[in-house]
């Protein structure tokens, strides 16, 4: 894996060169600016496959150049991990808005690291199998019902990876969490009449009624496979929980979305959600998310199972309904 | 960075690195001793500090890494202080950070001396 590394302080190059080299990266360029590597990244031949970025440098700052390097179509998924301090965690919602995919922390520790880097390159090898297999075709292939892959194009959306690092990562301080996970209940019967980028297309459309909701709040969103968008609103936003869920399923329910043969579809979503301190531990704070995934599929189960219907009542009284559990 | 020393074949590198981070540690301390004389001496603009918690913040990045995390712990609560204090002047006495600083200056010096 063909790494760029970019600290301001030579003697931090020359160590994370070594753990590099160590843990088996040997293909590692280096720079000790962010000006210095955007020059580095315009005349390279061959692309880079990873970035370790220090968060605070003079000049230009690794947030800001992450931002940078993110808005080049080549590197658009490309695995960046910022390099920070325990401590210098509260610039990691700056860090992943910009596009970070996860983070090794200062001192170094090599088990750290080479975790870190492995799911780095398992990240990289996808994206350059995904590659390989679009490259030549007219239409980009349907992706898999499973497959968790990137909204396109929506405010603050991150790799689904990258939004459970920055669950594990984020600091304890004022204000909370709230995890939410929207489920397209008929997920499989859209995916199996989608061809090409339709069912991309019905995924981002929902994606994008979730952001028309958060404008203005800090969020991240993230497509997380088998019909689950998962998002996690942190700091203030003057809504409850069910607010946002309730907002969220009026906006679905505007949606006009009909597939490349004219065909329309009808999406039928339900939204969990969990809420969370930031003070609890980073394995809660995953545990929550993964709460709020298993409370929206277990609606969507319920609907499946025909204990509750989704069409065929008004709406108030469906959200009802869905908010008073499955016994309701 | 016991951790790291486990590994085969690093400890010799970091060894070499080590080397180095003292041998630049005295260049470090230069810097910011005449930072802290200019402070000391009235110019009290943000931009003389922005130096000042760069130099630190370097510490505090490879100090912990390199065998010597009393260092490189000071360095870090110094680096959030004076992060805080650009911030917000008001939020901090300087006169409280100036002692921080003086304290992490002897802190090298100490280092320095002992030679290791």
């Amino acid at each position: 894996m063909r790494i760029l590394a970019v600290d301001d302080d030579p003697i931090i190059l020359e160590l994370v060169t070594t753990v590099l080299s160590d843990a088996g990266y040997e293909d590692v360029v280096t720079a000790g600016s962010a000006e210095q590597a955007m020059t580095v990244i315009s005349t390279v031949e061959r692309p880079f496959e990873c970035f370790l970025l220090d968060i605070l440098m003079p000049g230009i700052d690794g947030v800001a150049l992450c931002g940078e390097i993110r808005a080049n179509p080549l590197y658009r998924a490309t695995p960046i991990l910022m390099v920070s301090r325990l401590d210098e965690k509260h610039h990691f919602d700056r860090a992943f808005a910009a596009g970070a995919s996860d983070y090794v922390t200062k001192p170094f520790d090599a088990t750290e690291f080479r975790v870190r880097l492995g799911l780095a390159e398992q990240m990289q090898r996808q994206q350059a199998q995904l590659a390989a297999a679009q490259h030549g075709k007219p239409d980009r292939e349907k992706p898999r019902l499973s497959e968790a892959f990137m909204l396109d194009d929506v405010p603050f959306s991150i790799a689904n990876h990258a939004l459970e690092s920055y669950l594990q990562g984020v600091p304890g301080g004022v204000g909370g969490m709230q995890c939410f996970a929207l489920k397209l209940a008929n997920a499989v019967e859209i995916h199996r009449k989608a061809s090409g980028n339709d069912y991309e297309f019905v995924i981002n459309s929902l994606a994008d009624a979730v952001t028309e909701v958060l404008a203005g709040a800090n969020y991240f969103i993230s497509h997380s496979g088998n019909g689950v968008i998962s998002f996690v609103v942190h700091g203030a936003i003057d809504m409850t929980e069910e607010e946002v869920a309730r907002a969220v399923m009026t906006e679905v329910g505007m949606l006009d979305l009909r597939l490349a043969d004219g065909s329309q579809v009808s999406p039928d979503v339900v939204v969990g959600s969990s809420s969370v301190s930031r003070l609890t531990s980073r394995s809660a704070r995953i545990a929550t998310m993964r709460e709020a995934v298993m409370n929206a599929e277990g609606i969507a189960d319920a609907v499946a199972g025909g204990k509750i219907v989704l069409q065929e009542q008004p709406r108030d009284s469906l959200l009802d309904r869905l908010f008073g559990g499955l016994a309701a | 960075m016991s951790s790291m020393a486990s590994e085969r074949n690093l400890q010799p590198a970091l060894d070499a690195i080590r080397v180095k981070f003292l041998a630049s540690l005295e260049t470090r301390l230069a810097e910011l001793d005449a930072l802290t004389t200019m402070i000391k001496s009235g110019d009290k603009g943000s931009r003389v500090w922005e130096e000042v918690r760069l130099r630190v913040h370097r510490i505090a990045g490879v100090a912990g890494s390199l065998g010597f995390p009393a260092l490189g712990a000071r360095s870090a609560r110094l680096d959030t202080a004076i992060e805080q204090y650009i911030a917000e002047p008001s939020s901090a006495d300087e006169a409280t950070i100036l002692a921080a600083l003086d304290d992490l200056l002897d802190d090298i010096d100490a280092i320095l001396e002992d030679g290791n």
